[in-house]
C-alpha cells in the first residue's frame, strides 16, 4: 500500500462516508419499520426529528461524494509516477483488478445518491412525509453498494504495488488492446457522434409527455431515464474516443482524467460537471415519475420537474459546448481532422 | 378553533437533568374567546402556550389549530402557519428598543414578503387603534410602559392572524396599565381574536373578558 498525504485523504474521506452512511442506514430502517405519520406518540415524533438529521447526513455525504471523486482523480495522478508504467490515473486504477471497478461504483453511486437527494428534496415540499418509507427503504437497499464501496477502495489500495509494471491511458484506451477499454475504443466514431448527436436531439425536442400520456406514465419514466443513461454512456464513449483527442490535440492520447490538469485549463473539470448535472437531472426526471402517487405530490413533482428538465437542457448544451469547442478550435486552426 | 391532546413536554429527556414540564394537558379553546393558563411559576404556562404556538413540539400528544395538525407539521410549514395566524406578546414585550414604533410594527411582516407600501399601510391602521400616530417615528426606548405595551399589541396583530398568545403580559405592570391592557383585550374579543394568555395574575384571571381559566399545576392542568 502507498501511503502519501493524498491517499490518506481518500482514506479519511471513504472512512467518513462510510461511518456516516451506517448511522443513517441504521435509522432509516428504523424509521422504514416504525413510521407511523397518524400517531402522535413519543416514537413517532422522535422518528420526525431524526429525519431531519439523517436528511442533513446524506447532504453532506453527497458533498463528500463529489469531493471525494475528485480528488480520487488527482490523488491517482499524484501517485502515478511510483507505480511502473502509469503515466496517469488510468494507469494507477489498471495496475489491479480493483481499480476500474472502483471507478464505475462511483461513478453509479452519484446517480443513487442524486436519486436519494430528489425524493428527500419532493419530501420536504410536502407537509405528511409522503415519501419517508420510501426513500429510507431506498437507502437501506443501497447501503450495501458502500460496503461493496469501501471495500473495492481498501483492496485497491491495498494491492497498489509499485514493483507490478501496468499499461498507460494510451495502452488502455488502444483500439487493439483486447480489454472492455479496448473494445470501447474500438468503436469508431462514425457510430459513436451520430448516436450521441441523435440522443441529444431526441432530448431537446421531447418531453416525453407524449409517450407517457398515450401509452403509461410509469413507462415514460423508466424510458425517460433510460435514455438519460445512454446518453452517459455515450458522452462518455465520445469523450474516450473524440473529445479527448482535440483536447490533448494527439490521436492516441484518450485518457479521461489528463484533461482535469491545468496543462489542459482544467476543462475537464466543466466537462463532466455539466455531464453528471445534466445527467442526474434528466435521470431523475424521468424516476420521478414512478412516485407520483396522491394529485398534492403529483403536482409538487410536475413543477420540480420542469425545473429539472431545464437543468438537464441547460446543461447538456454546456457539456456540448465544453467539449466540442477544442474541436472547432483545432479545426479552424488547422483546418483539418485528426 | 384550538385544541391540546393529551400534550407533554420533556425537557433533556432520558437526561439526569430531565424535566416534565408539561404533561398530559389537554384544553379547548373556541372562537373568539379568551382563555387564562393559570398556575404559579414552573407549573408549565409557558411551556404549553409555547406548544400552541408552534415555537416547540410535544414529545407526546397533539396541538390542533383552525384543523391543523400544527405539532405534527414539519418545521418549514411551521413558520409560515405561526406567521399567518399566531400573534404573540411577549413577557417583556421583545421590543427592538433602537427602532422606531413603526419599525417595530412592521418588522414581522418582512419575511412574509409583503410590499412595503402594504406594511406601511397595515402599521398606521394599527398606529391610529391603538393611538400611537404621534409616537409613530420614535424610538421605542423613548416610549412609556403604556405605550409600548401597545406597540407589542399592534405587532402581534399585524400579520393578521386571528390567534393572540400573551405570556404574563402584564407581569411588570401597574394596576392602571393592567387595566388597559384588558381592555385592549376586550376589543380584541369584539373582533373575533382569539386569545390565550399566561398570568397568575388575579385582576385577569377574575376579568369578565376572560371566557376560561385552566388551572395548571405541576406540568398538568388540574380543572
Amino acid at each position: 500500500m502507498i501511503l502519501n498525504t493524498w491517499i490518506l485523504g481518500l482514506l479519511i474521506g471513504q472512512i467518513t462516508i462510510f461511518t456516516v452512511i451506517s448511522f443513517s442506514a441504521i435509522h432509516a430502517f428504523r424509521i422504514h419499520l416504525s413510521w407511523n405519520y397518524a400517531s402522535s406518540d413519543e416514537g413517532q415524533y422522535r422518528l420526525e426529528n431524526k429525519t431531519y438529521l439523517v436528511a442533513a447526513l446524506m447532504k453532506f455525504v453527497m458533498f463528500v461524494h463529489l469531493f471525494l471523486f475528485a480528488l480520487t482523480a488527482l490523488a491517482l495522478d499524484e501517485i502515478a509516477p511510483l507505480i511502473i508504467g502509469a503515466m496517469c490515473p488510468v494507469g494507477v486504477l489498471a495496475s489491479n483488478d480493483f481499480g476500474f471497478p472502483f471507478l464505475y461504483l462511483k461513478i453509479a453511486l452519484v446517480f443513487i445518491f442524486s436519486t436519494w437527494l430528489m425524493l428527500n428534496h419532493i419530501d420536504n415540499k410536502m407537509d405528511n412525509y409522503p415519501l419517508v418509507r420510501l426513500k429510507y427503504l431506498y437507502l437501506v437497499l443501497f447501503y450495501p453498494l458502500i460496503i461493496i464501496e469501501t471495500v473495492l477502495f481498501f483492496l485497491f489500495l491495498l494491492n497498489l504495488d509499485p514493483m507490478v509494471i501496468t499499461s498507460c491511458c494510451g495502452t488502455v484506451f488502444n483500439e487493439a488492446n483486447t480489454d472492455v477499454t479496448g473494445t470501447i475504443s474500438s468503436i469508431p466514431n462514425i457510430v459513436i457522434l451520430p448516436v450521441l448527436f441523435g440522443l441529444t436531439l431526441f432530448l431537446l425536442v421531447t418531453r416525453f409527455e407524449t409517450i407517457k400520456n398515450r401509452i403509461n406514465r410509469v413507462f415514460g419514466g423508466i424510458f425517460e431515464a433510460a435514455i438519460w443513461i445512454c446518453y452517459f454512456i455515450f458522452s462518455l464513449l465520445s469523450v474516450l474516443s473524440f473529445i479527448s483527442i482535440y483536447i490533448y490535440e494527439m490521436p492516441t492520447h484518450r485518457c479521461p482524467f489528463c484533461f482535469l490538469q491545468k496543462e489542459y485549463s482544467f476543462i475537464g473539470f466543466p466537462l463532466y460537471f455539466f455531464l453528471f448535472l445534466a445527467t442526474t437531472t434528466g435521470f431523475n426526471r424521468g424516476l420521478l415519475e414512478l412516485v407520483k402517487w396522491e394529485d398534492n405530490l403529483a403536482t409538487t413533482i410536475e413543477t420540480f420537474q420542469s425545473k429539472l428538465h431545464k437543468v438537464s437542457i441547460i446543461s447538456m448544451i454546456g457539456f456540448l459546448l465544453t467539449g466540442f469547442l477544442p474541436f472547432i478550435f483545432y479545426y479552424f486552426r488547422t483546418g483539418r481532422l485528426i | 378553533m384550538l385544541t391540546t391532546d393529551s400534550v407533554t413536554k420533556i425537557y433533556n429527556q432520558n437526561l439526569p437533568n430531565q424535566v416534565v414540564a408539561v404533561k398530559d394537558a389537554s384544553i379547548n379553546v373556541n372562537e373568539g374567546e379568551v382563555v387564562v393558563l393559570q398556575g404559579p411559576s414552573g407549573s408549565g404556562k409557558t411551556t404549553l402556550l409555547s406548544m400552541i404556538g408552534c415555537q416547540t413540539k410535544p414529545n407526546r400528544g397533539e396541538v390542533v389549530i383552525n384543523k391543523s395538525r400544527v405539532s405534527k407539521l414539519p418545521d418549514r410549514f411551521l413558520n409560515v402557519f405561526k406567521r399567518d395566524n399566531i400573534g404573540f406578546i411577549f413577557q417583556n414585550y421583545q421590543l427592538i428598543p433602537d427602532l422606531s414604533v413603526i419599525d417595530n410594527i412592521m418588522l414581522p411582516m418582512l419575511p412574509s414578503g409583503i410590499p412595503y407600501k402594504e406594511r406601511i399601510s397595515r402599521a398606521e391602521a394599527l398606529m391610529h387603534q391603538f393611538d400611537l400616530m404621534k409616537r409613530r417615528t420614535f424610538d421605542v426606548r423613548n416610549l412609556s410602559g403604556g405605550e409600548q405595551q401597545r406597540v407589542a399589541i399592534a405587532r402581534a396583530m399585524v400579520n393578521q392572524g386571528k390567534i393572540i398568545l400573551a405570556d404574563e403580559p402584564t407581569a411588570h405592570l401597574d394596576t392602571k396599565l393592567t387595566g388597559e391592557f384588558l381592555e385592549m383585550i376586550s376589543d380584541l374579543k369584539k373582533n373575533q381574536y382569539t386569545v390565550v394568555i399566561s398570568s397568575h395574575d388575579n385582576e385577569i384571571i377574575n376579568h369578565p373578558v376572560v371566557n376560561k381559566v385552566y388551572h395548571m399545576k405541576d406540568g398538568k392542568v388540574v380543572s
